[in-house]
């Protein structure tokens, strides 16, 4: 479904184009800046203020799951407002992948493709020392 | 499974009875603080996260007004770690519902039941 030897802008594209309702994919790093980014032409996004809005939301998920202690390292967290779904997914401690769904998507198979393509990315040289 | 005539500690309760993986539930102010917990776990103390959680939550609401031109508002947020998954739920302007998994856990069960629970909470806050 995804090929694992295109480039990060064409996997971006894979992955929103395999999941029905999905309108926004970025690879960005966690100071908000992007490192590649696909988005839908008929999305409503910000893309920009989507970058830095949701860099800060996972760094509030890693300050909560610090706070929380005893319950492992953080992984993924999902925003889901009335029209959205968003979903970011660490690829290494300082790489993570988002990806945006209307609210009528298919999450589960959002969950299941952005997983995939986390692990595909994670063992690429450019982010092996992220 | 819920009643309207069940206190907050009840309702809390009765959720994590019935989510395969629930192991603690609060009901949390936007302010951080606490309004009733159900832990199935000793020790584990939660006032952090819920403070920070009610701060993720109002983070949230600020920062869809930039993603986007058209009027959204939050509904749930969902933090997923190795070891857990912690689901928070709007109920008004002033109060989340947070429920706490093993990474195991059953998920949609989890939103399911507490979508009515947050319902039912609501209606007795106001």
């Amino acid at each position: 479904m995804l090929d694992v030897n295109a480039n990060e802008s064409e996997l971006l594209k894979q992955l929103v184009e395999q999941v029905e309702g999905a309108v926004y994919a970025s690879i960005l790093s966690n100071d908000g800046l992007p490192i590649a980014t696909y988005v839908k032409e008929v999305s409503e996004l910000n893309p920009e203020a989507s970058a830095a809005e949701l860099t800060n939301m996972v760094n509030h998920g890693l300050v909560a799951v610090e706070n929380f202690g005893q319950i492992g390292s953080f992984q993924e967290i999902m925003l889901i407002s009335k029209r959205m779904i968003h979903l970011a997914r660490l690829v290494t401690p300082r790489i993570f992948l988002i990806l945006s769904i209307t609210s009528d998507g298919n999450l589960g198979m959002a969950r299941l493709l952005q997983r995939k393509l986390a692990s595909i990315l994670k063992e690429r040289p450019l982010f092996s020392e992220s | 499974m819920f009643r309207e005539d069940m206190s907050i500690k009840e309702l809390l309760r009765t959720i994590v009875e019935n989510v395969d993986g629930a192991v603690a539930a609060g009901i949390i102010g936007m302010d951080g603080i606490s309004l009733g917990d159900y832990n199935t776990i000793e020790n584990f103390d939660t006032t952090a996260a819920d403070a920070e959680f009610a701060h993720m939550i109002r983070h949230a609401r600020k920062a869809l007004k930039f993603m986007s031109s058209v009027p959204d508002d939050v509904e749930e947020i969902i933090l997923s770690t190795d070891q857990a998954v912690i689901i928070t739920r709007v109920i008004n302007k002033d109060f989340y519902t947070s429920i706490a998994l093993r990474a195991d856990g059953n998920i949609g069960m989890a939103r399911l039941l507490q979508k009515k629970l947050a319902e039912i909470v609501n209606k007795k806050l106001s």
